[in-house]
């Protein structure tokens, strides 16, 4: 299958729409729970 | 849990902010039952919806989209405000906006959800949501928008979190008479925060960096909005002009919704010297120059829409100028442009009673724009046969009333919780046992007052 064929395929099979929804949430959950750990670890060797 | 030593800036308002939070009124209580009561007549009106289906609605062949999509609409541009006040301006550098940001922020995270249920609300049966998850495809804007909404309500929390952070540590540190429940809230919330000079240093830089993604996320969030409507080949709707008027309108909404929040906010806990009538000034200003922008945005799209003269785009332009819709269209353009405008210009200056009278009539026109903008072309479809009609009944509107009260519920119990004004952004200095070696890193929380001072 091309290139062409595979992304029209994203675009239009039943299916792919909803695990796009889940993953940039889950993503995002991610790299704001890491965010928010950095955050609380501020300073820490410093005490 | 809470921290062996934790350090808090100091701020001589901080009586006064947390005041609020020390007791709950007899008034509140009031107020609470009676937005329950409402929320409570609209839980009945959707049992109704739910037992004999859309039907008991004004919803019919071919208009499918009525109050519900209105309020969707109203709902999530509400929502900009948030991101406008605090991260637009936080980027833009405008000092003035820090004692404004956490209320306009919780207007931002209260009100989404209630766009989020009036999209499920309007879709009749809540499982169909799922054959967007299982069956969606990313060719529909549907999609696009479960996508942005959902992101940018996530986003939202986070921000809105992570900002809190520093002054619900503070609370845990300095409430402590407050019952114990409250006590272990502020406790399990607070994360363990120190307030560690290193900690404020990394926060701003993490609220300066989600600041951009922020605002790159409300201007995609409401023209995906928009796009709903655009991308259908609808007269009216299908104009590359409606993502940006989308925007620009909640953004407007947003801003003036800020005003009636904070200017309630400012009477009711008495906090006249902690929010100055200088910050509303500023509101003013900007509201002044959205008015504007409304204006230029509705010109350019109807002009256009004129010269054009498609038959099918002028059946619905005159149902808006002259035809069923003209009491309503006429009366958005008062209530957004007309009344606003004259109030702002030669009224609102220094008075904040007058410029919450105009933001009140902003977003009451505001809500009937989108309606205008919705109804008339459902009523109007080029693809189906004859014309529609369109009669709201009392199960959308006892409905649309229990999303308003939820709004107002939620955002009143939170002024009750949680400071309303950030503590430690308005804050002049630091504590005083905050170690010396961390006093510079200190002052990025402090504001550019005190980074002025301790270069």
């Amino acid at each position: 299958m091309s290139i062409g064929k595979a992304i029209e395929a994203f675009f239009t099979s039943a299916g792919p729409g909803g695990m796009v929804v889940i993953t940039v949430i889950s993503l995002a959950a991610i790299v704001y729970f890491l965010l928010t750990r950095w955050i609380l670890r501020g300073g820490e060797q410093n005490e | 849990m809470r921290p062996v030593t934790s350090y808090h800036p100091q701020n001589k308002h901080e009586d006064t902010i947390l005041s609020p939070l020390r007791r709950v009124t007899r008034v509140d209580r009031w107020l609470w039952a009676v937005l329950l009561s409402v929320m409570g007549l609209g839980a009945y009106a959707y049992s109704r919806q739910w037992v004999f289906g859309l039907g008991v609605t004004g919803l019919n062949r071919p208009v499918y989209w009525g109050v519900y999509i209105t309020n969707f609409v109203y709902f999530i541009g509400l929502a900009h405000s948030g991101t406008f006040i605090s991260a637009i301006l936080r980027l833009a550098g405008a000092g003035w906006r820090k004692p404004l940001t956490r209320a306009a922020e919780a207007i931002t995270v209260f009100s989404l959800p209630f766009g989020v249920a009036s999209i499920l609300i309007d879709m009749g049966r809540l499982d169909r949501v799922l054959n967007l998850i299982f069956y969606g495809r990313f060719q529909s804007p549907l999609l696009w928008d479960v996508t942005a909404v959902s992101l940018y309500l996530f986003s939202s929390v986070v921000f809105f979190y992570l900002s809190l952070l520093p002054d619900i540590a503070l609370c845990r540190d300095r409430l402590t008479a407050v019952p114990l429940w409250q006590r272990r809230v502020y406790g399990f919330l607070a994360l363990g925060w120190q307030g560690r000079p290193e900690q404020f240093h990394r926060l701003e830089r993490v609220l300066d960096g989600m600041a951009i993604f922020m605002t790159m996320l409300v201007v995609t969030v409401h023209t995906v909005v928009a796009w709903i409507f655009g991308m259908t080949l609808q007269p009216g709707w299908h104009t590359a002009l409606i993502g940006p008027f989308f925007l620009l309108g909640a953004i407007f909404s947003g801003t003036a919704a800020v005003v009636i929040a904070l200017a309630i906010l400012r009477r009711v806990y008495h906090m006249q010297e902690v929010l100055t009538v200088s910050p509303f000034n500023s509101l003013r200003k900007l509201l002044i120059v959205f008015t504007l922008g409304w204006l230029y945005m509705m010109v350019a799209e109807h002009l256009t829409q004129f010269y054009g003269s498609l038959p099918d785009e002028m059946e619905v332009f005159w149902q808006k100028f002259t035809g069923t819709f003209a009491p309503l269209f006429w009366l958005m353009f008062l209530t957004v442009f007309v009344l606003p405008l004259i109030i702002l210009v030669f009224l609102g200056k220094n008075r904040i009673g007058w410029m919450v009278v105009a933001s009140v009539l902003i977003n009451l026109g505001m809500w009937i724009e989108r309606f205008v903008v919705i109804v008339p072309t459902e009523t109007r479809p080029t693809l189906t046969t004859g014309l529609g009609h369109y009669q709201p009944t009392w199960v959308e509107g006892a409905i649309t009333a229990s999303l308003f009260a939820g709004m107002v519920l939620l955002y009143a119990v939170f002024t009750r919780l949680f400071p309303v004004v950030p503590i430690w952004e308005t804050a002049e200095a630091v504590e005083a046992e905050t170690p010396p070696a961390g006093r510079a890193a200190a002052c990025l929380a402090c504001g550019d007052r005190a980074n002025q001072e301790n270069p």
